[in-house]
């Protein structure tokens, strides 16, 4: 086919009516010369077949009967809007939210770094003996690996670390980290201005002064200086110099975004103040001072396990060589979900992604339903198109057009769902402010439509097939005439509906677990005083409180407070209840291995905390002043239990740091680090940290400007934040509530749908069996009987779906278990609640449809027959 | 009724051939070339519409033929069909081709 030929061909698609008109005039004109010159006109022939014909020289007629079958579809769908806008809705919710979730999902968890051929690089854990991983190595093993490895190429070290850099007042605290010259190297990051580090810039004992900077930092602090390359920049208290900006998609390889990077061996000139310059030298050379994080990136042709085993012999050889516990060393690949310490999120994410999916399930099942009742309606219509001489290839096709079209347009609407709606997720799940906007990724894309095309053409496909059947179909005589009785054996609608009335019942149970838990951790005994206490954050200036001048503040804090009795019992300490950072130490028993240590909460407080907070002492006795200078400590019950059990903790010895620490006392447990959990918990005397105040204020409303103006006698550069720990309760309270929130949501659009569906299929019953009922009424069934026997035809089916949803409801809920706050998955109150819920929807939704079917005139009905 | 599908008995390709030679001597409208078809051959070939069209639509197609709306003999709105350069390359060949058959056929009746 020549070039002109196809365009010619092109031409009359596009200009189709033209052609036929010119055509038809043409042969119009014919049989009008026919008329003139007094011939038959006759003579002309089929006219249908001539226009036939030529057509199909221009326009392939496959080409042709498909753009029919589209414009019938859509003709066919738009007379039927309730079937197709519950179809639509059906699936473009469920398709809309599954793929946002799959999107955040794939954004937080399982992507790998954002760098060069990522799939080669891997992370190295430590396997602690407990069966913890652990993230980090110490420097002097990382540089003994990186020397004698073969199957990696470059193995890099990172130490994250927060810098104040630029001068006050326009002084910043910056995510930053230490890292080996290598780096950006290995991981194939490249600078958008000047250079990264080279090797030079990591000697031990002579690094440079140089650091490389982030492209947001630049943009935002120094306004895209394009002459940004070797100013200098103040660190801390030393002075370095850029030489480079970093392309602007790079912001570290960690969980928190970096903005700056300095050479590993430049860690003594920045952290160059008195508690800091011995640690940074000991983490550069000693064996024993852990721990940077290590990554690496595999040569060609190794794989991890290869390089796991080399690891394993290297790590080896060095520890023994230093006198070192032996330890083995893991290598995983990059991906967010393996370094991920808390499960928090990810639980929450895979419960959430089974929700839908389930819900995803019970639309197809809905839209499935709708397909088949639609397919037995137009029974007739199918029938009529068979007996004309339509193939039955033809009319399934006209059929699958039609759910093509259905799920491309649905599948339409879901990816404009999906790129709206992931952020707004993320926002609500992390309380973040501002979160990077969210694509969805083509191969989200794909599986979105593949699912799409998938469900819509196994919906339309078995009616399709089961309506075309031959030999089902007296022309005369109503609809019904070819319907399977429903409820009678296993028919394909009862199947779908018992799938959704399950679907729906396992959803409806996990939302009102759910709630159950967070109802029960609103009103369980959180172990300590909520009301009535406010919580006031010191904001330090950044440069000037070193370990001293924060011992003096908080003494000098603590006399000024007890000085002032009228504004209400008060305590000092460094972490608040409810926060969100912790601080931990490793406790030891004495006489224990130092690999067996524990990681413990460790709370440095006042001798007041307990009082304010209201903490019972159970025994023992609580800290006082004739303390300073000893090292004791308050152990919390769990601590206790857990050290010594069924043992008396008091005057016992434990190794937390340097020198033993005695235990004075034991306090009962409380939920300060967390309302779903009783971690063991060390108290020790406030002496230098960062203090936030407690108090129970007589006059709340003073309490701002009390407290500020007091900490202004001390230090006017300092400012105070104040609020209710019932603020910061309900707070932490509010992700799960949103939790909770959210599978309510799902779990309500399941029982839409399943009510929907039930409907459905009690409104066609009826329908389809009016003349049965007529002929009842006819003689003598009273409404009530009627109702009966229409709700005794589903009874099965129901039954059945409630059933197969009550076992999946109690296989699934142990996966809950983690988020109930103590409430039992198996908590009858909810599976009550939920079993009420399903139940009374399904009720109203049978209304309508019995009630009509009470209505139905006996005569007409038989009439129809 | 007069026999009318005769040009199905034809080879295939025989039409078009036809139609191009019917419009070598001048353009023509669908009627006008069945009109002449029949004169020539003296009533033997008579070209129904469901051939004759689709055939001009066929010569369309591969550029044999140029069609434009005109003005008729007695001023109606019709289309004629005019062969173009390339079309006459297409019934020099397609003669030259018939030709060929037609020999080896009587050389077969011939002979035979």
């Amino acid at each position: 086919m020549t070039i002109t030929s196809l365009w010619r061909r092109l031409r009359a698609r596009l200009r189709y009516r033209r052609f036929d008109a010119d055509l038809h005039e043409e042969l119009a004109f014919h049989r009008q010369m026919l008329k003139d010159q007094a011939r038959d006109p006759r003579e002309m022939g089929n006219v249908t077949l001539a226009r036939e014909e030529a057509r199909a020289i221009w326009i392939a007629p496959w080409i042709d009967s498909v753009r029919q079958d589209l414009l019938y579809a859509a003709r066919s769908l738009r007379r039927q809007p309730a079937f197709t806008g519950a179809a639509l809705a059906a699936l473009v919710l469920a398709i809309g939210l599954n793929t946002s979730l799959f999107t955040v999902f794939n954004a937080l968890v399982l992507r790998p770094w954002a760098v060069a051929d990522a799939s080669r690089m891997v992370v190295i854990f430590d396997r602690r003996p407990n069966g913890a991983l652990s993230g980090g190595f110490s420097l002097a093993e990382y540089r003994y690996w990186r020397d004698q490895t073969r199957t990696l190429s470059g193995l890099i070290a990172k130490r994250e670390q927060e810098i104040v850099i630029g001068d006050d007042p326009a002084a910043e605290r910056v995510s930053s980290a230490f890292v080996s010259g290598n780096y950006f190297d290995v991981l194939g990051v490249t600078t958008t201005l000047g250079r990264a580090f080279v090797a030079d810039d990591d000697r031990l004992g002579a690094p440079g002064a140089v650091c490389v900077i982030g492209y947001g930092l630049w943009q935002r602090r120094f306004g895209g200086d394009p002459g940004i390359v070797g100013r200098t920049l103040r660190l801390n208290q030393a002075t370095f110099t850029i030489v480079g900006v970093i392309a602007s998609d790079f912001t570290g390889t960690g969980a928190d975004r970096e903005s700056l990077w300095v050479p590993l061996a430049a860690m003594p000139l920045v952290l160059d103040d008195n508690d800091h310059r011995t640690f940074a030298r000991r983490l550069l050379n000693e064996p024993s001072d852990c721990c940077s994080a290590i990554a690496g990136r595999l040569a060609p042709g190794a794989t991890r396990d290869q390089a796991g085993l080399e690891l394993d012999r290297l790590s080896a050889e060095f520890r023994r060589a230093v006198n070192q516990d032996v330890t083995h060393p893991i290598v995983r690949p990059t991906r967010l979900l393996t370094q991920t310490k808390g499960s928090g999120p990810m639980m929450i994410f895979a419960l959430m992604f089974t929700g839908t999916t389930l819900v995803l399930l019970l639309a197809c099942a809905n839209v499935g339903n709708l397909f088949i009742a639609r397919g037995l309606a137009r029974q007739r219509e199918i029938a009529v198109r068979l007996s004309l001489g339509a193939s039955r290839a033809r009319v399934i096709r006209q059929l699958l057009t039609e759910g093509l079209l259905l799920a491309v347009i649905a599948g339409t609407i879901g990816i404009a769902i999906a790129f709206i709606v992931p952020q707004l997720l993320v926002q609500a799940a992390f309380s973040r402010d501002a979160v990077p906007p969210l694509p969805p990724d083509s191969a989200l894309l794909v599986f979105t439509c593949a699912l799409c095309v998938l469900a819509c053409l196994l919906c339309s496909l078995a009616p399709a097939l089961r309506s075309t059947r031959s030999g089902t179909m007296p022309l005369s005589g109503s609809a019904s005439g070819a319907t399977p009785a429903i409820g009678s054996g296993l028919s394909l609608r009862g199947l779908l509906l018992a799938t959704q009335l399950a679907i729906s019942l396992i959803l409806l149970v996990g939302a009102t677990l759910l709630a159950r838990g967070v109802q029960q951790a609103a009103n369980q005994d959180p172990g300590f005083a909520v009301d009535g206490i406010a919580v006031a954050s010191l904001e330090l200036p950044i440069r000037g409180y070193d370990k001293p001048r924060t011992a003096a503040l908080v003494r000098t804090l603590d006399t000024a407070l007890r000085a002032r009795p009228d504004l209400g019992p008060a305590a000092l300490t460094a972490s608040e209840p409810l926060a969100r950072g912790r601080s931990m130490s490793g406790v030891r028993l004495p006489g224990e291995a130092e690999n067996r240590s524990r990681s413990v909460q460790e709370h440095r407080v006042s001798p007041a905390y307990f009082d304010v907070l209201g903490i019972p002492l159970v025994a023992g006795r609580g800290f006082t002043a004739d303390d300073a200078g000893r090292d004791v400590a308050l152990v919390n019950q769990t601590l206790a239990r857990t050290l010594w059990p069924g043992e008396n903790p008091i005057g016992r010895t434990i190794l937390a740091g340097p020198g033993g620490t005695e235990i004075i006392g034991v306090v009962r447990d409380a939920h300060t680090s967390g309302l779903d959990r009783l971690d063991p918990m060390l108290y020790r005397p406030l002496t230098d940290a960062v203090p936030h105040i407690l108090l129970k204020p007589r006059h709340a409303a003073e309490t701002p400007t009390a407290l500020q103006a007091l900490v202004d006698d001390i230090d006017p550069r300092v400012r105070v934040t104040v609020e209710p720990l019932r603020v910061a309760f309900d707070r932490w309270l509010s992700a799960s509530r949103v939790g909770a929130q959210m599978a309510g949501a799902v779990a309500l659009l399941a029982l839409v749908l399943a009510a929907l569906g039930v409907f459905g299929v009690f409104a066609f019953a009826v329908q389809a069996r009016t003349p049965e009922i007529g002929l009842r009424m006819a003689v003598g069934a009273r409404p009530a009987q009627v109702v009966g026997f229409v709700l005794r035809s589903t009874a099965r089916t129901t039954l059945g779906g409630l059933a197969a949803g009550l076992i999946g409801a109690f296989a699934g809920a142990r996966l809950l278990e983690g988020q109930l706050y103590g409430v039992s998955p198996f908590d009858p109150l909810a599976y009550l609640a939920a079993a009420a819920m399903l139940a009374t929807a399904a009720a109203i939704a049978t209304c309508v449809p019995a009630l009509r079917a009470t209505r139905i005139d006996p005569v007409t009905a038989l009439r129809r027959e | 009724m007069a026999p009318r599908e005769e040009a199905a008995e034809l080879l295939p390709g025989t039409l078009d051939m036809l139609i191009l030679r019917v419009l070598a001597r001048e353009s023509m409208h669908g009627y006008g070339i069945a009109q002449r078809l029949k004169q020539i051959s003296k009533d033997v070939l008579q070209i129904g519409e469901s051939s004759l069209y689709p055939a001009l639509q066929r010569l369309l197609l591969n550029g044999s033929l140029d069609a434009e709306w005109r003005a008729s003999e007695n001023n109606r709105r019709a289309r004629y069909y005019t062969l173009t350069r390339l079309g006459r390359k297409h019934l020099a060949s397609e003669q030259q081709e018939f030709d060929r058959l037609i020999t080896a056929i009587q050389r077969v009746l011939e002979t035979a």
